[in-house]
């Protein structure tokens, strides 16, 4: 159980309410079955796989060179995510060696991606507790970001961008430049959104002492990712298990050692978009010379018989992907760990205790995404 | 602790519960192939012993390879640096039945969703020290959905709710991709 206090209950006969699978205030298709006491939940039990899309399977049945663009709905607002994890325990098996400057893109892609998905959840945030300016100011300045996906990739979300061995294309003076304007102009706006939302009263009172995690809780259900981070655990895969070059950056782990509510892990991701911002401007300014892929990977791509299993920070927490090949030209087997299925535990213990209000934002806080949880 | 130095006390500790030790990949890591029956035991070894204490499990991955159902516990520790990986093997009586196998969820309650993901998608059942089923109720496929999907045998349907939607139903005139 969650260390504060449930609010009073009525004492009435417990009644029924279940939610979904679709509804507004669910982060995706997802069944909540309800036991309250008036207006206070008394338990709680999620039920999932209403956006199942069979897509480990997809994966078997379909060529290497297709795999990439089945990694990109894993999760459609990180796409970078699924495809780098991929990527990176298909090399592994292959020992396939990347070159410097594909890390290097990788990188800013992956940050990117960080920062529009800390973007839309931050846009979730304030909806659920009715602050409409916040949503458009932020969606705003994500359409930046999804603008830099465009240029570089041609696609805003599904990107299908990276290779084995490296990255579909090479970067530009101009993608490198509108890079560090969207820096620039990213730090402007983390200062607005402080100023016209974080201390906000009555943002404070919605979500300061909603959803209290305690380290203990981490532990016990596996979280990871600014949502553990929020709960003063100080795990980041970029930082326990460094790839793809992050051990040569200057970036720091935003924990938050108090609250540990809604409230800290909003702070949280904010506090990661600025880290974001400085790991992009390190890495766009000397994005080393040489080659962007090692070959182009054509229809008839084998990977050796073999396996492997990668780990990377995706903008939720710790993802994970084991792949399995068998030396033909499609995969054995690929299979992902994803931070939603064990944050998704989270939500009967702590809503436990709370009153109906409290829902919306005490799921938007903890950044699920359906997508990857069913896969 | 290095991996050597795990696998004396457990084969200490729980004689017989390691069948062999073999590479993962072309990683530096091994992994132990453990005897079915002793799975939840070794799981309570290993996160309890203080100079091993691997408290996390990472990731729960299944794996048909040829008829064997293959398991693959990717673990680490909060508090020391070591990570390990077990694994087991089960040879199911068909490809139309399940197997049964030891839940650790009494010792990482964090594997739970990787367990009734395996367990639906695998058809890989998991039990408690009694032998009962320790995912009751947990549901993901739709209810009364044939085979396992994520075995090699599986056979594809071709209708849903009586309305048949493969690409040959479509007929010539059909989306025809």
């Amino acid at each position: 159980m969650n260390d504060h206090q449930p609010l009073e209950c009525l004492n009435t006969d417990l009644s029924s309410w279940e939610i979904g699978p679709y509804h507004g205030a669910l982060p995706g298709p997802m069944k909540l079955r309800l036991k309250l006491d008036g207006e206070i939940f008394v338990s709680g039990e999620v039920e999932t796989g209403y956006l199942h899309r069979g897509l480990e399977k997809a994966f078997e049945l379909h060529s290497w060179q297709a795999s990439i663009a089945y990694a990109d709905h894993l999760d459609p607002e990180g796409a970078a995510f699924g495809e780098l994890a991929l990527c990176l325990a298909v090399e592994d098996i292959a020992e396939i060696e990347v070159p410097a400057r594909a890390q290097c893109i990788r990188v800013i892609v992956s940050e990117l991606a960080r920062v529009s998905s800390h973007m839309g959840f931050i846009v979730r945030m304030a909806r659920a507790v009715g602050a409409e300016t916040m949503v458009h100011y932020v969606l705003r300045d994500r359409e930046r970001i999804l603008d830099l996906f465009e240029l570089l990739t041609g696609a805003r979300f599904s990107l299908n961008f990276l290779r084995f061995g490296g990255v579909k294309a090479d970067v530009t003076e101009g993608f490198i430049e509108r890079v560090l304007e969207v820096c620039d102009l990213t730090q402007v706006r983390l200062k607005e959104y402080n100023d016209l939302f974080t201390f906000n009263h009555a943002f404070l009172k919605r979500t300061a002492e909603i959803g209290i995690l305690t380290p203990a809780l981490v532990a016990k259900y596996g979280v990871t990712g600014p949502t553990a981070r929020a709960a003063g655990v100080d795990f980041d895969v970029r930082k326990r298990y460094p790839y793809i070059g992050y051990e040569g950056l200057d970036f720091q782990m935003p924990v938050e050692s108090s609250g540990g509510g809604a409230h800290s892990r909003f702070l949280v991701h904010l506090r990661e978009i600025a880290q974001s911002v400085s790991i992009l401007r390190q890495s766009a300014e000397r994005v080393p010379p040489g080659d962007f892929a090692i070959a182009r990977i054509e229809k008839e791509f084998a990977v050796p018989e073999g396996e492997g299993y990668a780990r990377i920070e995706s903008a939720r927490g710790l993802l994970g992907c084991h792949v399995v090949a068998n030396g033909s030209t499609n995969p054995a087997r690929v299979q992902f760990r994803t931070p939603t299925s064990s944050h998704l535990l989270l939500v009967p213990e702590l809503i436990t205790g709370r009153s109906i209000e409290d829902l919306p934002v005490l799921l938007a806080s903890l950044d699920l995404s359906m997508a990857e949880a069913d896969r | 602790v290095d991996t050597g130095e795990i696998l004396n006390k457990l084969k200490k500790a729980i004689p017989g519960s390691v069948l062999e030790t073999s590479r993962f990949g072309r990683s530096d890591q091994h992994a132990f192939w453990l005897e079915v029956r002793s799975l939840a035991q070794v799981a309570a070894f290993l996160k309890d012993e203080p100079a091993i204490a691997l408290d996390w499990v990472e990731n729960l991955s299944a794996i048909q390879l040829d008829q064997a159902l293959v398991a693959t516990y990717f673990l680490r520790s909060s508090i020391h640096p070591h990570t390990l990986i077990l694994r087991i093997s089960i040879v199911p009586e068909s490809q139309a039945k399940e197997v049964q196998l030891p839940t650790v969820t009494a010792s990482w309650q964090m594997a739970e969703p990787f367990e009734i993901e395996i367990q639906e998608l695998f058809g890989m059942r998991f039990t408690d020290a009694e032998g009962r089923p320790a995912h009751v109720g947990a549901q993901r496929l739709p209810k009364g959905w044939n085979g396992f999907p994520l075995r090699k045998n599986y056979v594809f349907p071709t209708q849903f709710l009586g309305i048949p939607h493969s690409r040959k139903s479509l007929g010539a005139g059909g989306s025809g991709r």
